[in-house]
């Protein structure tokens, strides 16, 4: 089966059990058209669609082959998610800055650039990222919990934040 | 001809005035360097130089506060432009064409076009704000739920025409669905949250651009990294002024029968804004042109169109505010707060009681756009500099994006659930667009779901109590609808004929 096939069966099922989840909406005596409706119109076009693709590529064959993905490239695709997964992850945990300073310099190692750029290209994104989001934009950034909460703290009072 | 006397008086008011000048420079100038830095929006802009202003004079004030607004709108561009990461909301439609033309190696031209546009649209647009105020806001006012539900199926019915048949209708249905997660603004009802008290008030802009784009370019330079450039983007303060006088000729019809008037009409119906101003004038680009197919492949006009537009609707923002007293928007609604701390009352009667105030606004916002053209080459010069260091190195200039993209997803709201919603349509966008899945149509439906298309349709709907014919029963409905027709139904004739 062609992957854009996949993608949109995947879609219809999400779109079918989503307009079973817009029947159980409430619908208050007050208004004329409900919650329920709009989203209901909107995932009935999507079912339509996605109708329409499928058709499209087991009837008039017409789907696209998409580039093959090389043995290194696929590395460096799992390495980039794992980058932006853990970096997510941890963020909440260990606070923006040093998730910043020990995930960027390891995935730069990974992608082949020289360890001691890495090293000073983590800090560097690390100080960046402070001084534009906390110093320029006055942003809140996520410290961290328990020890990384107040190291954290620590180096951004360095910088009076 | 009173009005041109105080139009006189304002400009001696704000330029004889170097305290006025001052203040209104470096309102322009935060705003336009703000602007290039994703995260902020032009609300949060607005609102940081807020307390700046409370103790200056109101028209000083508020051409302060606009010159940080029309600065974010025009500075969004500028990393849109260089790293497919919009700015600001209203840059959104400019990075479809802006950041593929950087990728052919065309990154100055583009911000040239983004730049030059952005003051033809600020001008055209306060000239036209400055002479029509009271005949806009009359017009503005005739707008009811149905017209506006009007304007959303034309846009819809436009962007089903696009190339990419049924993957293109699906990309539009899934945006205005993914509109509708959270609470139901007109009833209060949950609506697809599964109990998760962050998804309440829907979700946001930011990690869904940003997921759809920008991530999964960095993860595509990842994978494949370009050639490392052999030249350099040549930098001059003074080489970003202005297009090739061919473009521009070629332009004109595009931008003032098309980009001015929508950008400024839609920026003066109180509660749209610049960002679906911008990304309405993009379609009615596309849908109008001779090949629509070019739009989104890296083409001037997709950058001149949407600029222009953005900054035409941001000086249309300001004619239901001062003129009706009903602000537009976030930052319009700022507006008119501090001109009621100031103890002046927007609305019909203005011009009449504080006709200098007044106007002094009106012309305070043309000097802001041309102020924010001037410091533009600034914030360009810093932005292409990074640009330039980092295209030498594909994982940092990843790494960049990577962690500019989650931590101003982050910024916005301060909640986790945005980061992993931003991971999610990461991986969706990626996904898609493997499979020629266009997502410039997501994006779109997006923006224009939920309150721009939803909320009108239940609204009119309920004014007639259920009956589908207020949808038609205005005359500017029937016109939209007649426009409809045409814009749907020409580009195939036009195919026909010339396949004949």
């Amino acid at each position: 089966m062609k992957g854009e096939t996949i993608i949109s069966i995947l879609f219809l099922f999400l779109a079918i059990y989503f307009i079973h989840l817009t029947l159980q909406l409430p619908n208050p005596p007050w208004v004329v058209v409900g919650p329920h409706v709009w989203p209901a119109i909107l995932l009935i076009g999507v079912v339509f669609s996605c109708i329409g693709i499928i058709y499209n590529n087991i009837v008039n064959k017409k789907y696209v082959i998409p580039e093959r993905i090389g043995r290194n490239e696929l590395i460096r695709l799992i390495g980039t998610l794992i980058l932006v997964f853990s970096y997510s992850a941890l963020l909440d945990f260990l606070g923006f800055f040093i998730t910043t300073l020990i995930l960027f310099p390891i995935y730069l190692r990974f992608m082949g650039v020289k360890l001691w750029k890495s090293i000073i290209a983590g800090i560097f994104f690390a100080i960046f990222a402070l001084l534009l989001f906390q110093v320029a934009i006055m942003a809140s950034l996520p410290r961290g919990q328990g020890i990384f909460y107040y190291l954290t703290s620590y180096i951004l009072s360095i910088f009076g934040r | 001809m009173d009005f041109l006397v105080y139009i006189i008086e304002a400009l001696n008011h704000l330029l004889l005035n170097p305290v006025n000048l001052s203040v209104m420079i470096i309102g322009a100038f935060i705003g336009t360097l703000s602007g290039a830095l994703p995260g902020t929006t032009s609300v949060s802009t607005v609102a940081i130089l807020l307390p700046f202003s409370i103790f200056m004079p109101p028209d000083v004030a508020i051409n302060f506060l606009l010159g940080g607004y029309v600065g974010e709108v025009s500075g969004g561009s500028i990393s849109a432009i260089l790293f497919r990461i919009p700015g600001s909301t209203e840059a959104i439609a400019t990075m479809f064409d802006g950041y593929e033309l950087a990728r052919k190696g065309r990154a100055v031209e583009a911000l040239t076009l983004a730049r030059f546009y952005s003051l033809i649209g600020g001008l055209v647009g306060g000239v036209l704000m400055l002479f029509a105020t009271p005949i806009l806001a009359e017009f503005a006012i005739k707008f009811g739920p149905a017209e506006l539900f009007m304007l959303i199926v034309m846009a819809i019915a436009v962007l089903s025409t696009f190339e990419g048949g049924f993957k293109t209708l699906l990309s539009i249905f899934l945006g205005f669905f993914l509109a509708t997660i959270g609470m139901d603004e007109y009833t209060g009802v949950s609506r697809f949250t599964f109990g998760i008290v962050e998804l309440e008030s829907g979700l946001h802009l930011a990690p869904l651009f940003l997921g759809l784009f920008a991530i999964p370019e960095a993860i595509r330079l990842a994978m494949k990294p370009p050639p490392p450039p052999t030249t350099t983007t040549r930098f001059k303060l003074g080489g970003f002024m202005f297009p090739s006088y061919s473009f521009f000729k070629q332009s004109l019809p595009l931008i003032f029968l098309l980009a001015i008037p929508i950008g400024f009409l839609i920026g003066v119906l109180p509660g749209i804004g610049a960002t679906t101003a911008a990304i309405y004038s993009y379609i009615m680009a596309k849908g109008t042109s001779r090949k629509p197919e070019k739009y989104g492949t890296g083409i001037p006009e997709g950058v001149a169109v949407p600029e222009t537009a953005n900054n035409a609707a941001a000086m249309g923002t300001l004619v239901p505010t001062l003129a009706l007293g009903i602000p537009g928007g976030g930052v319009t609604a700022l507006l008119l707060g501090v001109l009621i701390i100031h103890g002046i009352r927007p609305g019909p009667l203005v011009f009449m009681h504080s006709p200098l105030l007044s106007y002094s606004i009106l012309v305070g916002a043309i000097l802001v756009t041309i102020l924010v053209w001037v410091f533009t080459p600034i914030v360009i010069y810093f932005f292409v500099k990074i640009f330039e260091a980092f295209r030498k190195s594909i994982p940092i200039l990843v790494s960049f994006i990577i962690l500019i993209s989650i931590l101003a997803t982050y910024i916005i709201r301060n909640q986790m659930i945005d980061i992993w919603t931003l991971t999610i349509f990461a991986i969706l966008g990626f996904i898609l667009e493997r499979y020629k899945f266009p997502l410039a149509p997501l994006a779109i439906g997006f923006v224009l779901g939920g309150g721009l298309s939803e909320i009108p349709f239940r609204r009119a709907l309920d004014i007639s109590g259920g009956d589908l014919s207020i949808f038609l029963r205005s005359n500017i409905s029937i016109f939209i609808l007649v426009i409809t027709v045409i814009l749907v139904l020409a580009p195939r004739l036009i195919k026909k004929k010339t396949a004949h």
